[in-house]
């Protein structure tokens, strides 16, 4: 009995089963209904797998299918009728912008669940897309001024017009327009005339990533309406020839639904899509035929200025010819005129040229020398044109500027700044007479060189070593002996009598032997050498004996004091016995 | 006693490194030049065919003058000289990366001369070349360094050896802080002057050529065109000479990189 209650007890304790729902994956549209301009989401879902992956996204033609997201994974687990159920999904979401309107079939999506590729039907499978009427007359984009050719080169603005009912409080607005920044080979370059100056700016988003800034432009009435407008003007640059596609773009604009959105819940809007139909530029290679040598890669309509600095000069001195060229071309792409390779600047030396530019403005300044005073103007400078309009090559060239140039040297900048500017002269230095040049040595040897160094190295080393076996060179008692015959001079040149030359002379024994001065007093000097043991000690000790004597006779008594060599020859004899 | 003795052997020391004999090379005087040069050196050929204004023709007479200079000793200032009048050959020549080679090997051993110096910079100025040296400290200092021949840097190499032997006998024989701080003052000054010294040490037994394409060239794995690019060698860029296979050069780069090059694109700078 007691068995039986405690196994109903484990049965009721014990993990209930783990059950595990099916595998499954499906795809589907946010709307099977669209207006032209909406951004559609395809969301895939697949369940309860282990591991899945999109193999495929549908390729359906004129509409723009986005990059795959990072997959969204969620699981839970629940009891259900005692079981524990678990759940998992992941989820990726595409964005779809379709180009145009029609009836569009939606193909299968291609996921890999648990390792098996399946083909995952879409619902619904067609999305239909229509344009939105009510916003086609509350609002409108245009692209405006688009060409329908250009040649390779030739700049062609871009003007985005749009806008919407004033009536409307519109809360946000975008844009869709799939052929911005598509077009391979095609530039954006600084526009002319295109000033955002005084007017207030609008910043819109388009494709979704990016954010572009419009003018508010003065509003328009149409048909009783009064929109309020902006615009966006871009100026592009085709670099080799193709069509372009202009696919078709849309504006989205929403206002807030009245009466929503109160106690912190987000406003409801609705939404509203404007087109504007798509379109073509063609793009033509620049002819063959005709084409100068000296033609640069300019393509447009220009006009050419031309400005000096001085036109009344020296000879040799440095003038700045200032050329511009404005106008809509390929400003920033054309090789402007090398002036050295000019025969009308034979009479001219080109030192350098600064080239910049600004919007659709390239301004050159050339560093040019008149070099004889028989040059009477700057030559005209020529640049070959290829213009689109009547799609010839054309000649611009610049006005001649007269020019009075003064025989004589120019200011020698080199002289007057130093070696810097020596550079600066206009031509090579002559040759050198080399054969006279006197022979110069090839230095001493390397080795022998290197050799000194370690040399040097050792021998202060064993200098140094053998220097303080004697103790630190620099310590107080070291110091004292090497300045004591100095101070002795010094002091018998200061002594005034015999007295004072006597101590100073006991001082200076005092510091060779390492005693007090006082015991040099009345010694007796010849005792104090023979206790050393050394005879030469002796020898010069009976010297010094006598002197101290003397020095003693004639402080004390009445005898003649020695004179200061005397004193000094002793104690030097003295000091270098003592050191020995 | 014995601290004379020191003394006197310190002093002896320096004496050593003064008196003792140089070893210098013999130069060449221009009278024995005349004696046994080529007929080409006696009769002024190169001169001669470059004021008449046949530069190909001064430039192979002055190659095979500079290739008979090189072999004579002492002769390291004409052979600058020389250099530096092949440059202006190849600059009139219509070859003006050529005459920065030649430029830049004749400043090998006249490094400060103002005509070689103004002409490198006009004809680098002509080819729109970036200034060849960047106005940092490091490369000021460098350019220092190389402003000296090697004979030059050997004599100052020799008066810092000096310098620090009469340091190190004060600190040896005195010691204390005056001492030490002069032997680091002799130690410092030494190192000073034996920089540019050391450069040409190090500078050594390479061969330096120069890219004398306008357009740089193509550094390759092996001595065939079609071979891999490995680096982009740029114009007048310098590289270490290897080995030369056919009309190939084998080059070690800056960065270390071992390429091959077109023979045509490269230039000794090494006389």
């Amino acid at each position: 009995m007691k068995l039986s209650v405690l196994w109903l007890l484990a049965l009721a304790f014990m993990a209930p089963a783990h059950a595990q729902n099916q595998v499954s994956a499906k795809a589907r549209l946010t709307t099977g209904l669209a207006n032209l301009g909406e951004t559609i989401q395809l969301r895939i879902i697949v369940e309860n797998a282990q591991s899945a992956r999109v193999l495929k996204l549908p390729v359906i033609d004129d509409v723009q299918v986005g990059q795959l997201g990072p997959a969204n994974r969620s699981s839970f687990t629940e009891y259900r009728g005692g079981v524990l159920v678990s759940r998992s999904s992941l989820q990726w979401s595409v964005s779809l912008q379709p180009t145009r309107e029609g009836e569009f079939d939606i193909p299968p999506v291609v996921v890999e669940v648990d390792g098996k590729p399946q083909n995952v039907e879409v619902t619904p499978s067609s999305l239909k897309v229509v344009k939105d009427q009510q916003g086609g007359k509350l609002g409108f984009l245009e692209v405006l001024e688009i060409p329908k050719r250009v040649y390779e080169g030739q700049p062609f603005p871009v003007r985005l017009r749009l806008g919407w009912a004033e009536r409307l409080q519109v809360t946000q607005a975008s844009l869709a327009l799939p052929w911005w920044g598509s077009h391979s080979g095609v530039l954006e370059v600084e526009g002319p005339g295109f000033s955002q100056r005084g007017k207030k700016i609008q910043e819109l988003r388009v494709n979704n990533r990016l954010v572009v800034a419009f003018t508010l432009e003065p509003s328009i009435e149409i048909e009783g309406e009064s929109y309020r407008v902006y615009e966006n003007r871009r100026t592009l640059v085709a670099t080799r020839s193709t069509d372009l596609e202009f696919g078709q773009s849309a504006l989205k604009f929403a206002e807030a639904v009245e009466g929503s959105g109160g106690f912190g819940r987000r406003p409801r809007v609705r939404e509203y899509y404007a087109t504007a139909d798509p379109f073509e530029v063609e793009v033509l290679p620049i002819p063959e035929e005709g084409r100068p040598f000296e033609w640069g890669g300019a393509v447009g309509s220009l006009k050419a200025e031309r400005r000096l600095n001085a036109r009344d000069v020296v000879a040799g001195e440095t003038i700045q010819l200032e050329v511009t060229w404005s106008g809509m071309a390929n400003i920033e792409f054309f090789d402007v005129p090398d002036l050295k390779r000019l025969d009308a600047f034979e009479g001219f030396r080109i030192l350098g040229q600064d080239d910049t530019h600004l919007g659709m403005e390239r301004r050159v300044v050339y560093e040019i020398v008149p070099l004889t005073s028989e040059v009477t103007e700057v030559p005209a400078v020529p640049l070959w044109i290829f213009n689109p309009e009547s799609e010839a090559y054309e000649l611009l060239e610049t006005e001649p500027v007269p020019l009075r140039v003064a025989e004589g040297q120019a200011l020698d900048l080199g002289d007057a700044f130093g070696e810097e500017e020596q550079g600066e002269k206009i031509d090579l230095r002559d040759l050198h007479d080399w054969r006279s040049e006197e022979p110069v040595s090839a230095g001493w040897d390397s080795k022998w060189i290197f050799s000194n160094l370690l040399f040097v190295l050792i021998a202060w080393w064993l200098l140094r070593s053998q220097v303080r076996k004697h103790g630190d060179p620099d310590s107080r008692v070291r110091r004292n002996l090497r300045r004591a015959e100095k101070t002795l001079r010094r002091e018998l040149d200061a002594a005034g009598d015999a007295r004072q030359s006597s101590v100073a002379l006991c001082h200076f024994l005092s510091v060779q032997t390492g005693e007090d001065s006082e015991a040099w007093i009345g010694r007796d000097a010849m005792k104090w050498a023979r206790a050393k043991d050394s005879e030469t000690l002796v020898a010069a000790a009976s010297e010094l004996k006598e002197v101290l004597g003397a020095l003693d006779g004639a402080a004390y008594h009445s005898g003649a004091a020695p004179d200061r060599s005397t004193i000094l020859k002793a104690a030097q004899k003295f000091a270098k016995q003592v050191a020995a | 006693m014995k601290l004379y003795k020191w003394k006197f052997l310190g002093l002896l020391a320096l004496l050593v490194c003064v008196v003792m004999p140089e070893a210098r090379a013999a130069g060449t005087t221009p009278e024995t030049l005349r004696s046994f040069a080529p007929e080409s050196i006696l009769n002024d050929v190169g001169e001669k065919a470059y004021r008449a204004g046949e530069y190909e023709r001064a430039r192979v007479t002055w190659t095979k003058d500079l290739n008979f200079l090189s072999t004579q000793p002492g002769n390291e200032a004409r052979i600058g000289q020389l250099c530096y009048n092949l440059g202006n050959a190849a600059y009139r020549d219509g070859e003006p990366m050529r005459a920065i080679a030649w430029y830049t090997a004749a400043r090998k051993h006249l490094p400060r001369d103002a005509d070689l110096l103004a002409n490198l910079k006009f004809v680098r100025g002509e080819l729109a070349l970036p200034p060849e040296h960047s106005s940092g400290i490091l490369s000021t200092l460098a350019a220092s360094l190389r402003s000296w021949t090697r004979a030059e840097s050997k004599s100052f190499a020799l008066i810092g050896v000096l310098l620090l032997a009469g340091a190190l006998l004060y600190e040896a024989l005195r010691g204390g802080t005056r001492g030490r701080t002069l032997a680091l003052l002799g130690v410092f000054l030494c190192s000073l002057l034996w920089l540019p010294f050391l450069r040409h040490c190090l500078a050594g037994d390479s061969s330096p050529h120069m890219v004398v394409a306008a357009r740089g060239t193509n550094g390759r794995s092996e001595p065939r065109p079609d071979s891999k690019t490995l680096v982009q060698l740029d114009p007048t860029e310098m590289a270490d000479h290897l080995d030369t296979w056919q009309d190939w050069t084998k080059l070690r780069t800056k960065t270390g990189e071992e390429v091959w090059v077109s023979s045509k694109k490269v230039m000794s700078i090494d006389w």
